[in-house]
């Protein structure tokens, strides 16, 4: 095959390389090849007419979003029903023992986003039914939800099913609450689906990083220390992985060893927290986890183990 | 009964041969999006208030085809029809989505091929990137919230006209030709062999790789572009301001020596002590210099202002000719002298942004003589169409 002579030929020796997939599109050579030359510059605009112009991302931004401020409007939702005096019969419905990462902010505003969003979302398909799920229906749910908690977990599941960026969020919230249930079988299902469905997005890395830490105090309930261990480690190991605090999984780690109590486990505990007493924000973040009434048998461990006259820091908990 | 008319007409114009392909193509289009919304009005499953927009967009859209009777089909006046009518009825649906997209791309694309030839191959890429954030949620959420307000002030809204803006931001935001000063002072580590342009903060900018710079015949007027660029830095800025500045955009390697030929020992000193290894937060900043967070950011403004102004002042003088310019310099005088430092937009975007935006308006001063050169290429095919 003889070298093209011209700059045309080069151009069209070069587009039919992109085409054929051997070379990738680079402008600032095309534009090197073209030089001041009229056919080439039409010959560039031809293989641009013939692109394939892709359909615009607006839908699964919009559902994006839409899982957003569902997952936020549960969040805000259970902060209230935290914030209000208990009722008879509503011990089961308190959730003191969570830790949220980001503050939920106003119930009132993410059901008005969600709302709105349920608009777009049927404004752009033309129809009601999106991936499965009825928009009316989540409309319905968002408004029963306020009144009534219960309608807060179909909500979660709906949003899901929408396959959305914060879907997998939605799930964990989920488990969380069949958690605090004490359903435990439903809870680990939950979470084991988000490690499932879980992908390479950074994101739902995340979300797995809180699933597997949950999976771990799930495993403690059950009494199987040394697999809540495991499911703690990986847990951190993903944290850091990916860049995110992992305090949780620390805080369940020195748990875990203070519970197992097996040669070399109080060491494992203390080197756990050192990590957390070295950064201020973990430190708040321990002190006022161990002051949780639900965290009652963590405290006496740090206590009885002796580390809080190691770390004098604690000592305030 | 008028949608019929329409129809009509789009018949007559796509058995036309005489009629250019690309209005051919874009009718063919607008037939589909009269379908599309035919069908959302008269479907049962169609939301009933998604219904209603649709009926309401069809409405509108014969009312303009009665009152534009010949220029109705004209590509730029479909688009902006279309535009205005989703805008008006804030519906943004699938088929009008499509339609404007497909639309604004070959629309684009003649625009370029026609008064762009200089940079068309640049222009195309920047369209094509441009295009795909224009039809992003935010974008067109934004886009109808604007357009809105434009109608409701008995303003024109003409979706061509703001997309092709995007555009050429797009093309200015992306350029990193080798003789532009603003890249010449951010990759420096070219001339150490590094490769890489370690801080670039602008998000709409390629970061893979650092442009290489070419000794060229333009060399000496890259050299001189960076050395006033230095000099407005050493003579406009105090010493804290030089010293943030420098910590938010740390230099990665070496200034050609004749461009450093006029700034003062002090200011030499300070590039040589100034790290490498990243930018600094403004939590750091603001415990160095014992200052609040808000303090050192107004500070960095004031001294993004003083670089711009001092670039337009030595390049044109009293008065830029760009609005965009201008309008940028007002921007941060504001914000500099607002006693509560508001440096969110209507958007609610925040300081990056307004970087952004700074360093588009600075490229735009500092390659105003190359830009004269393609604007004098534009006039000749100007001048070869009308003959």
């Amino acid at each position: 095959m003889t070298e093209p002579t011209n700059c045309c030929d080069r151009v069209v020796a070069y587009l039919e390389s992109v085409e054929g997939g051997t070379e990738v599109f680079d402008h600032e050579k095309v534009s090197a090849m073209i030089g001041g030359c009229p056919s080439c510059v039409a010959r560039v605009a031809d293989y641009f007419k013939v692109l394939e112009v892709p359909e615009s991302g607006y839908l699964d931004e919009t559902l994006d979003d839409l899982t957003l401020a569902l997952y936020n409007l549960v969040k805000a939702l259970m902060k209230r029903d935290e914030a209000r005096e208990p009722a008879a019969g509503d011990a089961e419905r308190r959730h003191g023992n969570v830790l949220f990462v980001d503050e939920p902010g106003d119930a009132d505003e993410h059901a008005q986003d969600g709302d709105e969003m349920i608009d777009d979302v049927q404004d752009y398909v033309g129809r009601d039914e999106v991936r499965g799920a009825s928009m009316e229906g989540i409309r319905r749910l968002i408004e029963e939800s306020q009144a009534r908690f219960e309608a807060a977990e179909v909500l979660l599941r709906k949003a899901a099913e929408l396959d959305g960026r914060f879907s997998l969020d939605c799930l964990n919230l989920l488990g969380i609450l069949h958690l605090e249930r004490g359903e435990n079988a439903e809870a680990e299902a939950t979470f084991r689906e988000i490690i499932r469905r879980g992908g390479g997005d950074l994101e739902a890395r995340k979300v797995q990083v809180h699933a597997m830490n949950n999976l771990s105090f799930l495993c403690v309930a059950r009494t199987d220390v040394d697999e809540a261990i495991n499911w703690a480690r990986r847990s951190r190991a993903l944290a850091e992985e990916t860049g995110i605090d992992p305090f949780a999984s620390r805080f369940g780690l020195m748990y875990f060893y203070l519970r197992r109590n097996q040669a070399g486990d109080l060491e494992r505990a203390i080197e756990e927290v050192k990590g957390l007493v070295e950064a201020p924000k973990s430190l708040d973040a321990l002190r006022r986890c161990l002051l949780l009434a639900t965290n009652a048998e963590i405290r006496n461990l740090v206590e009885t183990s002796g580390l809080t006259e190691r770390f004098p820091a604690l000592a305030g908990s | 009964m008028r949608l019929e008319r329409l129809r009509d007409r789009m018949s007559v114009i796509l058995g036309d041969h005489r009629v250019s392909r690309e209005r051919r193509r874009t009718v063919h289009e607008f037939g589909d999006l009269l379908d599309a919304l035919e069908t959302a009005v008269a479907d049962p499953a169609t939301p009933v208030r998604t219904a209603r927009k649709a009926a309401g967009v069809l409405a509108f859209l014969e009312a303009r085809a009665e009152e534009h009777a010949a220029e109705f089909f004209v590509e730029g006046f479909l688009l902006n029809f279309v535009g205005e009518a989703m805008v008006r009825d804030s519906y943004v649906s699938k088929p009008i989505v499509a339609f404007l997209k497909v639309g604004l791309y070959f629309y684009g694309l003649n625009h370029i091929e026609r008064y762009r030839t200089t940079q068309a191959t640049d222009y195309m890429v920047a369209h094509a990137d441009a295009l795909d954030d224009f039809t992003s949620r935010e974008s067109l959420k934004s886009l109808v919230g604007e357009g809105r307000r434009k109608l409701e002030a008995g303003r024109p809204f003409c979706i061509v006209h703001v997309y092709l803006n995007e555009m050429r931001k797009r093309y200015w935001a992306t350029r990193r030709a080798s003789e532009d000063a603003v890249d010449t002072s951010y990759s420096l580590a070219v001339e150490a062999g590094e490769g890489h342009r370690s801080d670039l903060h602008v998000p709409a900018a390629p970061a893979e790789a650092a442009p290489v710079v070419e000794v060229d015949a333009d060399a000496e007027s890259v050299e001189s572009r960076v050395g006033m660029m230095l000099r407005i830095f050493a003579e406009g800025l105090d010493e804290r301001q030089q010293r943030i500045y420098l910590a938010r955009h740390p230099l990665t390697g070496r200034f050609p020596e004749s461009a450093t030929s006029e700034i003062p020992d002090t200011v030499e000193a300070l590039f040589a002590e100034t790290t490498t290894d990243g930018r600094a937060t403004w939590e750091d900043l603001a415990a160095r210099f014992d200052a609040t967070e808000k303090t050192i950011k107004r500070e960095y403004i004031k001294s993004l202002l003083a670089l711009l102004e001092g670039a337009s002042r030595e390049t044109f003088g009293d008065r830029a000719p760009s609005s965009y310019v201008r309008r940028m310099m007002r921007t941060l005088r504001t914000i500099a002298q607002e006693r509560d430092l508001r440096i969110r937009d209507n958007a609610g975007r925040g300081l990056t942004k307004i970087v952004e935006r700074w360093e588009i308006a600075l490229r735009f001063v500092l390659n105003h003589g190359r830009s004269r050169v393609a604007a004098a290429g534009e006039e000749g095919v100007r001048r070869r169409d009308r003959a």
